[in-house]
């Protein structure tokens, strides 16, 4: 029978960074991040004989993250979000929008630095962040987003194309502020 | 495929989402369309630029202490409990594991069930790998680190990955090590490393042992090496075992070249430090 201890130091040590990398894009500040790393951490553990399918550890790791953060965090302000976003799908503009942003106008992002990335990916709305954060920086696929965030594919779908048009609308910004100052210098 | 049916499928495009039938559909109509190329390239620059600030942040050495640390602290009365009285609490934490231990026996199933719309006849695997193999084979703007050495993209893959990929030592003129990406088989981790010899692209991956029920082949033993085969629509597949990973080759090529760059794999390779 295998030691608690263990079986945390072998299935869930090893996600600490991805776990950290994501929580400090979900919380923006670095102690906020820290902590909802180590309450997270502490859930997995008491909860790590339920752990049964270890191929799906990180997913179980990530819904953890996730609920501790909503529960300590931003239940409220996801609640208060939720029809607001929900709406917003309902009314988004036609996938094809992404034809017609400036692509030929873009900067490439020569300009933008990691912390402004970070900076954008926190100022996102919730529900938009955590798929850009799961897909983006954690690299789940979409049925992993689906069990974990406990909704249905198109509405994983569907968010991860509003955070990310969002996001590179928000970096666009960060990018021609940061080609004029070069241009200034 | 027109531009407008593009759009819909860009982000799964990207993703690894899509069917090998879709995939083939998205990657003919970028054959042909610069301005769609464009977009899809720069999404490509957006996911890059987020991957790399997300790789410089690492959880500071002090939290995984203070993490072991309250562990610690929290299981000790626990502990002391199974000892004397062997509550309740104990038996269930008990029971859980033998669960959990009799659960690792269906491990591996779900993961087959992911793989879609592959022809008949052929193994999904080697139908998603072809399909891959056609998009991050054809545009070095799929890679994500574009390199001919090989320490490099072997450490640039270690900070990836949960498993150390073995490099084919090359030593013939006209064969070179062009990139490499993360991707994905049959929705685990896999590395995808691009090489070009003699003028063909060869797509190499390697992912750990899975699903092999899915992965039958023609099976050709040379110079002692078990090698498995398949083509599909002019492709030919060989894969092979090392360890506890698979490899897998595909290119436009004949079977038989890539055995050699098999045999490349399994006798010269090593292991970049």
């Amino acid at each position: 029978m295998e030691d608690p201890h263990k079986r945390f130091e072998t299935y869930v040590l090893p996600y600490l960074d991805l776990l950290y990398r994501a929580a400090i894009r979900l919380a923006g500040q670095e102690a906020d991040a820290e902590d909802l790393v180590q309450e997270s951490c502490l859930r997995a553990f008491a909860a790590i004989d339920r752990l049964r399918d270890v191929e799906s550890c990180k997913a179980w790791l990530f819904k953890i993250l996730r609920t501790t953060y909503l529960r300590q965090w931003g239940e409220d302000q996801y609640r208060q979000r939720v029809v607001g976003v929900e709406n917003l799908e309902s009314t988004l503009a036609d996938m094809t929008q992404v034809l017609q942003d400036p692509y030929e106008s873009d900067p490439l992002y020569a300009h933008v630095v990691g912390v402004e990335v970070r900076q954008a990916i926190s100022a996102l709305p919730f529900p938009y962040r955590e798929a850009v954060v799961l897909a983006d920086v954690v690299r789940f696929t979409y049925r992993e987003m689906v069990q974990i965030l406990e909704v249905p594919l198109g509405t994983v779908m569907s968010r991860l194309y509003r955070g990310r048009r969002m996001l590179r609308a928000a970096l666009r910004d960060y990018a021609s502020q940061g080609h004029v100052k070069q241009r200034a210098v | 495929m027109i531009c407008k049916e593009l759009a819909k499928y860009i982000d799964a495009y990207l993703d690894d989402e899509l069917s090998v039938i879709e995939n083939l559909r998205v990657q003919a109509h970028l054959v042909f369309c610069s301005g769609c190329k464009a977009v899809v390239k720069s999404e490509v620059a957006l996911r890059s630029l987020i991957e790399a600030d997300a790789l410089e942040d690492n959880a500071p050495d002090h939290l995984k202490e203070k993490i072991l640390q309250q562990i610690g602290e929290r299981s000790r009365p626990e502990r002391s409990q199974a000892l004397g009285l062997f509550t309740s609490r104990v038996r269930l934490f008990l029971t859980g594991l033998l669960a959990g231990v009799a659960a690792m026996g269906l491990m591996g199933f779900l993961a087959p069930y992911l793989i879609k719309g592959s022809p008949a006849n052929v193994s999904p695997l080697v139908a998603e790998m072809v399909g891959k193999h056609q998009i991050y084979g054809q545009d070095r703007g799929n890679l994500q680190l574009e390199s001919s050495n090989s320490a490099e993209v072997a450490s640039w893959l270690r900070q990836r990955l949960d498993f150390p990929v073995k490099l084919p030592r090359l030593a013939r003129p006209g064969e070179k090590l062009v990139g490499a990406r993360v991707s994905s088989i049959a929705d685990g981790q896999a590395a995808f490393l691009l090489y070009e010899r003699d003028g063909r692209r060869i797509s190499l991956y390697v992912f750990k042992a899975g699903p092999t029920h899915l992965f039958l082949g023609t099976p050709k033993s040379v110079a002692g090496v078990q090698f498995f085969t398949s083509t599909l629509e002019g492709y030919s597949a060989v894969w092979w075992e090392d360890q506890y990973w698979y490899y897998a080759a595909i290119s436009d090529g004949g079977i038989n070249d890539l055995i050699e760059f098999g045999l490349l794999c399994v006798r010269g390779g090593h292991f970049e430090k």
